[in-house]
């Protein structure tokens, strides 16, 4: 049907073929040339769109597996990927696809600010895709806590904590988000209806007035650079580029491929990630913010809870939606350098503030307990889970003996040697001792035990640190 | 390319290369529909393992005063969980229909009230397990809860000898050996110091019987055990053997139970050298 030998001029359509197209009624019929470059808008709008859709689609169907209860939710999501054909890939493109759209979002917003594309009718646009960003960062947060893991509970019980340090109302204003003083059933729900129905019905909501502005009132931006070409290439304004088949067609295109990356990427490089189930009673070794409020964690080393994570990202978020209507900022429109260097230096701040940020609370009682740590971390698979099991011998591994012990368990051992010799040379840690025990413990079960002995010179008493970790066959490098 | 693409109208282009995406993802998605049951499974037995390892950590921690370190059980206090017995007839013992899954789950969830074995009922006044589950006052999830019964399942090829385990043969622990002594000092200064003292001098604060020259003591009370014999039972059942003057025992005291079995052996040693 789209094998078209010749292509006629396409016309403008009548007023009442576009009254009855619902298709032409939300789309312009026809595109100048230069606004459907990738080289103008780098399809970031478009691209927005696709992972607010693919998010949708996916997350309709997750929902059909999801329990919102505590009692539940992790289970639902083990039963997902263990159960149900194909639940690993909706998990894992949604996951991805909110990770993809924060970014896709942030970038067209700068895409934007750096066009001057926020002046005159563009003014309430601006505000809208302000709008549009601050509910792709809360779906992505209101989203995080839904697995119900470790990682989630904690990571959002911390964000929601900061709420806390707002004077007189912020004790009320957590309650409300967590429905207790801890997240609970309420807390969870609360969430999750979040995620699933005020948020979607608000971006929707948004996104068809900041669609309509775009498609009725002033079209998408052109970046100054794109505007002198085109100025240039006179002839081009007169062709028009009809919305069916042309842009259709590459919408569809690229939609397909980037389907079809996504999928490749979540089959063969990435796991949306499940820690163990959540435990109020347990605060984890390592607690983080998710990656897109890693600059906030790291901002609050900075200084005070209340300045940093509620008076910064408040103003920040005022900031944004003022941007337009304060004369000194909106003059920055017509200086696309200064705009540049504010943009670059912002960026600059958010990477380093985010690196700064990144394992934030550490409770780290001494350099042995960090090291076994490090060698059996709490939510994630020890160093002896990358050995073969066949490669685990049963046996006692002494201090200096590792030397004779070959193969993938020698490396790991002597590893830990010489982790343990760096301890060795701080002050109170003398006479530093180690063993590890293996056993096997039931059928394809073993149980590997570090013991560490020292005498604290601090202290003046002998010390000593224990971490049992339980290897099953199945869990970890396979056997060859 | 794009460019090109806008500037002539090249739909053909655009149709062939949409044909070709289609083509691609329906490879894929064939490619994936080849693997998935391959994956589910493979999906599954990882949760599983991954199950069973969170139980031992739960079994490690919760159960294994009671019911030993392996599921040998624990002389009165808990039966053995890991041999044939269990396995074979204990659904049988106490007409459980349904199965031994759900025996496990349902015994650790809801405890025992009254025991089925007269040697672990208890002392008729208290319940023989208390319930574990988080609703009943325990402190576990039903997915720990859960995850211990993998774990307790596990047991099954070794206690019907279809796989054979050998004994890792550790270094003996040197009752004399200093740094033993000192931990036992140790953990009997944060366990038992509220109760008993090792010094005739502070006895007169103390609810329970002075341990001074328990070595010597314990022979006397129980000629027929070992000194440390009888400092394991009195820790692990404190009403077993009581002294005079101490018959007021609170009949739910469980010593046994906030000590790990090195801490009880450490505590032993300590106090055999007292």
């Amino acid at each position: 049907m789209f094998r078209i030998s010749e292509i006629p001029e396409p016309s403008r359509p009548s007023p009442s073929q576009r009254r009855n197209s619902f298709l032409l009624h939300l789309r312009p019929p026809v595109y100048q040339p230069v606004r459907v470059l990738f080289s103008t808008t780098w399809y970031l709008g478009f691209l927005s769109v696709f992972f607010l859709a693919l998010e949708f689609l996916t997350g309709i169907l997750l929902m059909v597996y999801y329990v919102p209860t505590p009692e539940s939710a992790y289970g639902s999501v083990i039963r997902l990927v263990t159960e149900v054909p194909y639940g690993w890939l909706l998990r894992d493109l949604h996951r991805l696809g909110g990770e993809c759209m924060v970014v896709v979002v942030t970038a067209h917003l700068v895409r934007v600010f750096l066009a001057g594309a926020y002046l005159g009718s563009r003014q309430f646009t601006w505000v809208t895709g302000s709008f549009l960003l601050i509910c792709t960062l809360l779906l992505a947060f209101s989203g995080y806590l839904l697995p119900w893991d470790q990682l989630a509970f904690w990571a959002v019980t911390i964000g929601t904590g900061m709420v806390e340090t707002i004077p007189g109302i912020g004790s009320d204003v957590m309650l409300l988000l967590r429905g207790g003083p801890e997240f609970g059933a309420d807390g969870l729900l609360r969430f999750y209806l979040l995620h699933i129905v005020i948020l979607p019905t608000f971006m929707v909501g948004t996104l068809a007035i900041h669609y309509y502005r775009i498609s009725r009132l002033h079209s998408v931006a052109i970046s100054p650079k794109v505007q002198i070409t085109q100025n240039n290439q006179q002839s081009s304004q007169h062709q028009k580029v009809p919305l069916f088949p042309h842009v259709v067609l590459l919408e569809v295109l690229i939609s397909l491929l980037l389907i079809t990356l996504l999928t490749l990427i979540v089959t063969f490089y990435y796991d949306a990630p499940l820690q163990h189930h959540a435990d109020p009673n347990h605060t984890p070794v390592v607690t983080k913010a998710p990656w897109f409020f890693l600059w906030l964690q790291g901002a609050l080393k900075l200084g005070d809870s209340f300045l940093i994570g509620i008076c910064l990202p408040t103003g920040l978020i005022i900031l944004l939606f003022a941007l337009p209507y304060i004369p000194a900022i909106a003059r920055l429109a017509s200086h696309h350098m200064l705009s540049g260097i504010i943009v670059a230096i912002g960026a600059v701040l958010l990477v380093y503030l985010s690196f700064f940020g990144q394992h934030s609370t550490v409770i780290e009682d001494n350099k042995v307990n960090a090291l076994l740590e490090q060698i059996a971390p709490e939510e994630s698979r020890s160093l002896f889970h990358n050995i073969a099991f066949d490669h685990l011998p049963q046996g006692v591994y002494e201090m200096n003996q590792n030397m004779v012990t070959e193969g993938a368990l020698g490396k790991v051992l002597f590893d830990i040697e010489k982790d343990i010799s760096k301890i060795k040379k701080l002050n109170h840690f003398s006479k530093l001792e180690h063993v590890v025990i293996i056993e096997d413990w039931q059928s394809d079960l073993k149980r590997i035990t570090l013991r560490f002995h020292w005498f604290n010179t601090e202290s003046n008493e002998p010390v000593s640190s224990e971490k049992i970790i339980f290897r099953h066959n199945d869990n970890g490098v396979q056997n060859q | 390319m794009i460019q090109e693409i806008y500037r002539i109208s090249k739909i053909d282009q655009l149709s062939v290369s949409i044909c070709g995406s289609v083509l691609l993802i329906s490879l894929l998605f064939l490619y994936l529909t080849a693997n998935e049951q391959t994956r589910l499974a493979q999906a599954s037995s990882i949760e599983r393992a991954n199950q069973i390892e969170i139980g031992a950590h739960l079994y490690n921690l919760h159960c294994r005063n009671c019911h030993g370190l392996k599921g040998e059980g624990v002389g009165q206090l808990g039966p053995p969980l890991g041999d044939s017995h269990f396995f074979s007839d204990r659904l049988a013992e106490v007409g459980w229909q349904t199965p031994l899954g759900e025996y496990i789950q349902s015994t650790i969830q809801y405890g025992r009230m009254m025991g089925t074995r007269p040697m672990y009922a208890g002392n008729g006044s208290t319940a023989v397990m208390v319930p574990w589950h988080q609703d009943y006052g325990g402190p576990l999830r039903s997915d720990q809860i859960n995850a211990l019964t993998s774990f307790i399942l596990n047991w099954e090829r070794t206690a019907n000898g279809e796989v054979q385990l050998e004994n890792l043969s550790l270094p003996e622990i040197n009752p004399q050996d200093p740094q033993v002594i000192a931990r036992g000092e140790r953990a009997f200064q944060q366990n038992c110091t509220q109760c008993h003292s090792v010094d005739a001098s502070q006895q007169k604060t103390k609810s329970g019987p002075d341990l001074s020259n328990i070595a010597t003591i314990a022979g006397e009370r129980q000629p027929d055990a070992s000194p440390e014999d009888y400092i394991h039972e009195s820790v692990l059942i404190p009403s077993m053997v009581t002294v005079e003057g101490y018959e007021a025992i609170d009949e739910e005291l469980q010593c046994g139970a906030v000590l790990t079995v090195r801490e009880l052996n450490d505590i032993t040693f300590f106090l055999l050298r007292k």
